[in-house]
């Protein structure tokens, strides 16, 4: 055995020496996605894995800004914006398909109908619900070409609103709002997303796609800033497995990935190949408000002020991202609130007043998080600082996603549960939105009329300082409510090859991919 | 035993026998999955109620019509969580790389185990044989995942012999092999010498002794042939474990194989993909038993089938 | 670790001679690997039992000890969130060895009673009994797992269950094949002639005669769903967040900056698995009549 062992090694060593060198040329760009994508049709997708390939195929009216928070020209040149913010008209410069077809305002009129419809079933599609007719026709009353969007001639892109919506260049720059080719997918149905078919108007092409194995990508020498775009090729692999994709990466088997694993932190943080930025995402603890006990504010206030966020991230997330210290993460120009982090002399106090005193329990205290270290990590810290500040005995329990978002969304569980937010466009309201009354991914079943008040008349105001101002106002009723507890915002947490340039996050931490490249 | 009538028509009941399984596989997946808790469509952004009406009119489907589609025109619809592609293309993309995983890893387990089981034997009694044995046990004792988590550590990131992932060249292919095999190589080790050492005290050993035939040589010869019965037995059921159970060394060394769909799928409730897995893995297993039944007949003629 | 890879124990034995027990701890008592390894279990067991109730609470977490070393304050260091390990390995033990050994219980218990009935009367209920357990052999046993879990949440006595209703069929299995054998023996013909009803026989004469081959297997059965249970906590569906499986598969994450964590728990968990397995060979050896101490 150990002579075979001995036998095996050599041969290793032997490999060593016919391992491949680099073909010529020059190099591509190496990335290793979390996930295989589900879809490339960008009407089908929700996931980060699936957008960020589409970011590359497909290109909206406008682009994210490189380091300014504001967009930049994409499809159209240029746009006007009617005094009463309620009219965008887009002014489309010549765009072609990478088949060579002209694109013209036409297809973004044809995409979003198709977005909207029902029919489409598109997860997103109630972002368009801010356009003129978005609401009934999402709920079928009116047809998808009724949709507030027109074109006079083949440039001109006219999108009518409901009410002025400050957001919405930026959601212009949001994935889903490219346009499709609906001509290819009338062709091909199901299959016009595999290569070969796929038709886009973006930085790149797709090129092949081999499942669980590689999406190849190749420069679209027929998109309009094609001579900007630096990089000829961008391989992209699905690695699943954290570690695995973190090893790959040190082993130069790619030049970019988006995680790296919690044990792998420590050691990352101090190399120089690891980036990091604030993302628009909070990282937080929600509450049953329903359920007794916990429809008490002076008892969430105590578990609230006893969760040592600070240490949280230094324990765990090794001092990378920022503590939250309100629900919404910061938002260029936006203000925010500053709520008190930490606070055990408060936590017990209110303890006390919420009728707990005396070693008194709470009714089924309880975590639930869905699998993951990181989640199971911080539950531990948490369930361990209730102990320690407040002398609470919590139960963790953890689920499998899809339980998980089941027993979250029907409220099915007893206390308290891990959630997470990652914003769509950059404006608080895609965070405050969540727990008005009625919103679907209000798993809390917080009701305040009063905070429905709020959030709703933002959307008449046309003042954005006023509205910002209407919005602080909004975030901190809720974090006088707490019907959730925020932990930390989210950061991106990557390794990069040195040579990776133009890679840069807008404030956001959202790329575009025509200046990414790799130097030779 | 001869290949007389008699003989195929058992085997056709067999395979009649194994279709009727097959539908009752079919019948309890469906049952359990559906009652499984959790939506299929479900995600963190809570989609509307009209997207969630269409994406059921769209993907649902009923269990007789399903076992239709499946019998009549071999139909496993369209993946849930893949939702371009059919689950037959995944299937079709993802077998063959999982069937190479583990013909090799299998190979290489016969292979090793034998030899090592008919070593142990050779060396029954002395230190040596304490020695394969107990390497034997912790080949059964570590969890795969850490063994190839410790192999592409000291291998890919120390030595940088192999690749960390991937399934493309031999280099990459030869730890997730090794990872794979190595507790099918404890186990049939221990079963061979198990089976060598039960058999050695036979008569014809004796005789063979007695001739003065070399001892390798009678090993080799009499004993391999005389008791690989209980190997072959063993095989069966870990040919289609070992597709199964390449899911974890899928998921270390990023492989595009099929193991992955076993767990994934009834994660995503993907039901058509977790259907489809579980009928080429059930046909695998029904396939490999009858196989083995046969293999049986000819290796000891006294054995019948059944 | 797989239910349908566990080599099925070869037993050619038909323990009805004068005292096959006491021949069996006869054979035991000469056999020094075995005793050592039960001295070993027995120990462990203890430790594993008694020994966090004198040691520091297993989650205690002190900020400042985060993936500290071996030493003497932390006999085995600590881990990430600077919990002891040692404290955390004993108190692993107590669910992991209750998983394996009452998992075992239960697959035996189904089994033995399954494959007696399975065996013992007409052969058409056996063949319709063994189809069964041939279609829960085709499916992947991980799958039934997973969903039992989905179904039932995830608290031990759901992993008992479902680990344990796996398990049963081999068990089934070989205890039929036995019943089979023992069916035509004379003692059984015999109780037969005298107007004996088959339940009785079945309590009286077929299930303590196939209590040795059952329990050679149990010795086997343990490890392997000790093994189980890791695997699952290597795919998240731990019921627990101390056991061994948990603690191996965080480890493992951590085995080049802080190997403590990963040989820890790994050792005590070969140590203990290579002792059930010496214990179960013995075991088997002692029981087999034909078989000569080696």
């Amino acid at each position: 055995m150990s002579f075979s062992a001995c036998a095996i090694l050599t041969f290793l060593l032997l490999l060593q020496g016919c391992q491949k060198s680099a073909g010529k040329g020059p190099k591509p760009l190496a990335i290793a996605n979390s996930a295989e994508p589900a879809s490339l049709d960008l009407h089908a997708v929700t996931g980060q894995p699936e957008i960020r390939i589409i970011g590359a195929l497909f290109e909206g009216l406008v682009i994210r800004g490189l380091t300014d928070p504001k967009v930049r020209p994409g499809a159209a040149r240029s746009w006007d914006i009617s005094p009463d913010s309620r009219t965008y008209t887009f002014h489309l410069r010549p765009n072609y398909w990478s088949d060579g077809v002209k694109l013209t305002s036409r297809d973004f009129v044809r995409s979003w109908r198709r977005f909207i419809d029902p029919a489409t079933a598109s997860e997103y599609s109630a972002l368009l619900k801010i356009i003129r007719n978005g609401n009934p026709i999402r709920e079928k009353k009116l047809p998808p070409d009724s949709l507030g969007v027109s074109a006079p001639d083949d440039s001109t892109f006219i999108v009518q609103l409901n009410h002025p919506v400050a957001y919405f260049l930026d959601l212009c720059a949001f994935e889903p709002f490219a346009p499709v080719p609906l001509d290819t997918i009338a062709k091909y149905g199901e299959r016009w997303t595999l290569p070969g078919h796929l038709v886009g108007n973006g930085p790149f092409v797709l090129k092949g796609w081999k499942h669980n194995v590689e999406i190849v990508l190749e420069k679209n020498s027929r998109y309009w800033d094609s001579t900007h775009v630096q990089q000829a090729t961008v391989i992209i692999k699905p690695v699943e497995d954290q570690m695995t994709a973190y090893n790959m990466f040190m082993n130069r088997e790619v030049d970019w990935i988006f995680n790296v694993p919690p044990s792998k932190l420590e050691a990352a943080k101090s190399m120089p190949q690891f980036f990091t930025r604030p993302m628009f995402g909070t990282y937080y603890y929600i509450v049953n408000c329903k359920n007794p006990g916990y429809d008490s504010r002076e008892l969430r206030k105590a578990l609230s002020y006893a969760i040592d966020r600070e240490q949280i991230v230094k324990r765990v997330m090794k001092g990378i991202p920022t503590p939250a210290h309100g629900f919404v993460p910061p938002t260029p120009l936006y203000p925010g609130v500053s709520m008190e982090l930490f606070n055990p002399a408060k936590a017990k106090e209110y303890l006390a007043k919420a009728g707990y005193v005396s070693g008194k329990q709470p009714p089924n205290l309880q975590i639930l998080y869905n699998n993951a270290d990181v989640h199971r990590d911080i539950a531990q810290v948490v369930q361990r600082m209730w102990k320690e500040n407040l002398g609470l005995d919590a139960e963790l329990v953890n689920y499998e996603w899809k339980v998980y978002l089941d027993n979250t969304k029907n409220l099915n569980y007893r206390s308290i549960a891990r959630a997470s937010w990652i914003g769509d466009f950059p404006d608080p309201i895609s965070f405050l939105e969540l727990y008005t009354s009625d919103n679907g991914n209000n798993r809390t079943g917080y009701r305040n009329p009063e905070y429905d008040k709020l959030v709703q008349a933002t959307f008449t105001i046309a003042d954005p300082a006023l509205r910002l101002a209407k919005l602080q106002e909004a975030e901190t009723m809720l974090m006088g409510d707490l019907p959730v507890f925020p932990i930390y915002y989210y950061s991106l947490m990557e390794m990069r090859s040195p040579k990776l340039r133009d890679a840069v996050p807008n404030p956001l931490g959202m790329y575009t991919w025509k200046d990414i490249h790799l130097a030779p | 035993m001869t290949w007389n009538s008699g003989y195929l028509k058992r085997i056709g009941v067999r395979l009649a026998l194994n279709v009727f399984t097959l539908v009752i596989i079919i019948t309890v997946s469906f049952a359990i999955m559906k009652a499984a808790p959790g939506k299929p469509f479900e995600t963190e952004r809570d989609p509307s109620p009209q997207v969630l009406e269409e994406l059921h009119r769209k993907y649902d489907f009923t269990y007789g019509q399903y076992l239709k589609g499946i019998l009549l025109h071999g139909d496993f619809r369209y993946s849930y969580s893949h939702r371009n592609s059919t689950v037959l293309e995944i299937i079709g993309e993802a077998l063959p790389v999982s069937m190479e995983l583990g013909c090799y890893a299998l190979l290489l387990a016969i292979f090793a185990g034998l030899t090592w089981g008919l070593l142990s034997a050779f060396y029954r009694g002395r230190w040596f044989e304490s020695f394969i044995m107990a390497l034997a046990m912790i080949g059964i004792a570590v969890p795969n995942f850490v063994l190839g988590s410790l192999l592409q550590l000291l291998f890919s990131l120390r030595l940088r012999v192999t690749p960390v992932a991937g399934w493309t060249g031999f280099d990459s292919k030869l730890l997730p092999v090794v990872t794979l095999s190595l507790t099918y190589i404890a186990y049939i080790t221990r079963i061979a010498r198990g089976s060598f050492l039960e058999n050695l005290n036979k008569d014809y050993i004796r005789t063979a002794r007695a001739k003065g035939l070399p001892e390798i040589r009678i090993l080799w010869k009499h004993l391999l042939r005389n008791s690989i019965l209980p190997v072959i037995n063993y095989l069966a059921p870990a040919t289609a474990s070992i597709l199964t159970g390449t899911l974890v060394v899928e998921k270390i060394f990023n492989i595009p194989g099929m193991g992955r769909y076993f767990i994934e799928s009834v994660f995503q409730r993907d039901f058509p993909l977790a259907l489809g897995v579980i009928i080429v893995y059930s046909i695998f297993l029904l396939f490999l038993n009858l196989l083995a039944d046969i293999l049986q007949t000819f290796v000891d003629p006294r054995i019948r089938m059944q | 670790m797989d239910a349908a890879t566990a080599p099925v124990p070869v037993i050619s034995n038909s323990p009805r001679s004068a005292s096959p027990a006491s021949i069996a701890l006869g054979k035991l008592r000469k056999d020094k690997r075995a005793l050592g390894s039960a001295l070993v279990l027995v120990l462990l067991g203890l430790a594993v039992f008694l020994g966090p109730g004198f040691l520091q609470d297993y989650e205690k977490q002190i900020l400042d000890a985060q993936l500290a070393p071996p030493s003497l304050a932390h006999w085995m260091g600590t881990d990430h969130l600077g919990r002891d390990v040692f404290a955390r390995v004993l108190k692993g033990g107590q669910l992991s060895l209750a998983i394996g050994l009452l998992g075992t219980l239960i697959s035996v218990l189904i089994g033995t009673l399954y494959g007696c009935v399975s065996g013992f009367f007409n052969e058409k209920l056996d063949l319709a009994m063994m189809r069964i357990v041939d279609i829960l052999y085709s499916l992947p046993y991980m799958f039934l797992v997973i969903i039992l879990i989905f179904q039932f949440g995830k608290n031990i006595y759901v992993l008992f269950v479902a680990l344990g209703l796996v398990q049963w069929l081999t068990v089934a299995r070989i205890v039929r094949g036995q019943v089979l054998a023992l069916k035509k023996e004379e003692f059984i013909l015999a109780a037969r002639a005298l107007g004996v009803g088959s339940f009785r026989i079945i309590l009286r004469h077929v299930i303590p005669n196939v209590m040795g081959v059952v329990i050679v297997y149990a010795t086997l059965t343990v490890p392997s769903v000790i093994l189980q249970e890791a695997f699952l906590s290597f795919l998240g569906l731990n019921v627990s967040n101390c056991t061994w499986g948990v603690l191996i598969a965080e480890g493992k994450d951590y085995m080049d900056t802080a190997w403590w964590m990963l040989v820890a728990p790994g050792v005590t968990l070969t140590v203990c698995l290579l002792c059930m397995n010496f214990l179960g060979d013995s075991l088997r050896d002692a029981l087999d009549p034909t078989s000569k101490i080696n």
